[in-house]
């Protein structure tokens, strides 16, 4: 149970406003600046896209895991958004992106933060995990999913 | 002798925006732990890859919290793999790059270079010349032959 340590129910949106990459970045940054981990929202928005440019992150699936080793995060931070409608993120396989999880870390957080990737990636691979997501009524529900499939 | 004239400069680089897949495809046929570095647009030296990172990426997260437990502290848990296809993609050099690496001048001397590397415990360094730019890869072995080329045994 890793992802859920970090991931908390007030940095969790299940109904996003932004229908780009972009403005879903921001929408979720804002939420998790009021953790306190974000020393620098702008250098952290700009360093997380400065990253989608190198490649995106769009991996498929209607999911999209932007993130970004950073000096503006203090320590390792992670939010989550869901959009219905979904989000052009301009993702690999040219899907609009649903489900966006936020991630950005300390450059010196490189193994906390393989691994959480890593972690995350594994269980977005599950398509129950996925529709668990996708049917969440609350953030509550998305935290409740999280802990259900990452045991 | 200085550090250029042992060391290997026909060297595999490579740029943040590298992917995993790709990365593991270019170094497939080393057999020993390679030093990958990380270049800029004009070869200007910004990070150190060491494959060790991406054990990481495919340990159980939860082999890390065990380490702690001194009982739970086996080195099986090494081999206890994931297998999670999409990281090919999703995951870059930029996402696994050093950028806290230790490199070496191609001036510097074979002594120094070598006490270097024997303080940190490397077996091979990046060169780099007086503007940062990547000009090379020296390995203990290089200096170890050179060694021996100076007392003429090869």
């Amino acid at each position: 149970m890793v992802v859920s340590d970090y991931l908390k129910e007030k940095f969790c949106l299940v109904d996003l406003q932004a229908t780009d990459k972009d403005g879903s970045i921001k929408e979720i940054a804002e939420v998790l600046v009021t953790a306190g981990k974000i020393i620098d929202e702008k250098s952290f928005i700009e360093d997380v896209l400065e990253r989608e440019e190198l490649g995106s992150t769009g991996i498929g699936n209607n999911v999209g895991i932007p993130h970004a080793r950073t000096k503006a995060v203090k320590g390792f931070v992670i939010g989550f958004g869901r959009s219905k409608a979904g989000i052009e993120f301009k993702a690999l396989d040219g899907e609009k992106v649903n489900l966006v999880f936020l991630m950005g870390a300390d450059p010196s957080e490189l193994n906390l933060y393989l691994r959480i990737l890593a972690e995350l990636s594994k269980l977005l691979m599950n398509i129950s995990f996925r529709e668990a997501l996708m049917a969440a009524n609350s953030a509550a529900e998305v935290i409740a999913a999280v802990k259900k499939f990452e045991r | 002798m200085k550090v250029i004239e042992a060391a290997k400069t026909d060297i595999i680089k490579v740029k943040r925006s590298l992917t995993l897949r790709s990365l593991l495809d270019m170094f497939k046929d080393f057999h020993t732990t390679p030093l990958i570095p990380v270049v800029d647009a004009w070869d200007h030296l910004t990070g150190v890859v060491y494959p060790e990172s991406l054990l990481d990426l495919l340990r159980p997260v939860q082999a890390k919290l065990f380490r702690n437990v001194p009982f739970m502290e086996m080195d099986e848990d090494a081999f206890d793999l994931e297998s999670i296809p999409s990281m090919g993609e999703l995951i870059i050099v930029d996402d696994i790059v050093d950028i806290n690496f230790i490199s070496i001048k191609a001036e510097d001397s074979l002594e120094e270079a070598y006490k270097i590397m024997h303080f940190n415990k490397k077996e091979c360094l990046p060169v780099v010349d007086d503007q940062g730019k990547i000009i090379g890869i020296l390995g203990i072995f290089d200096i170890i032959w050179r060694m021996f080329k100076e007392k003429e045994v090869v």
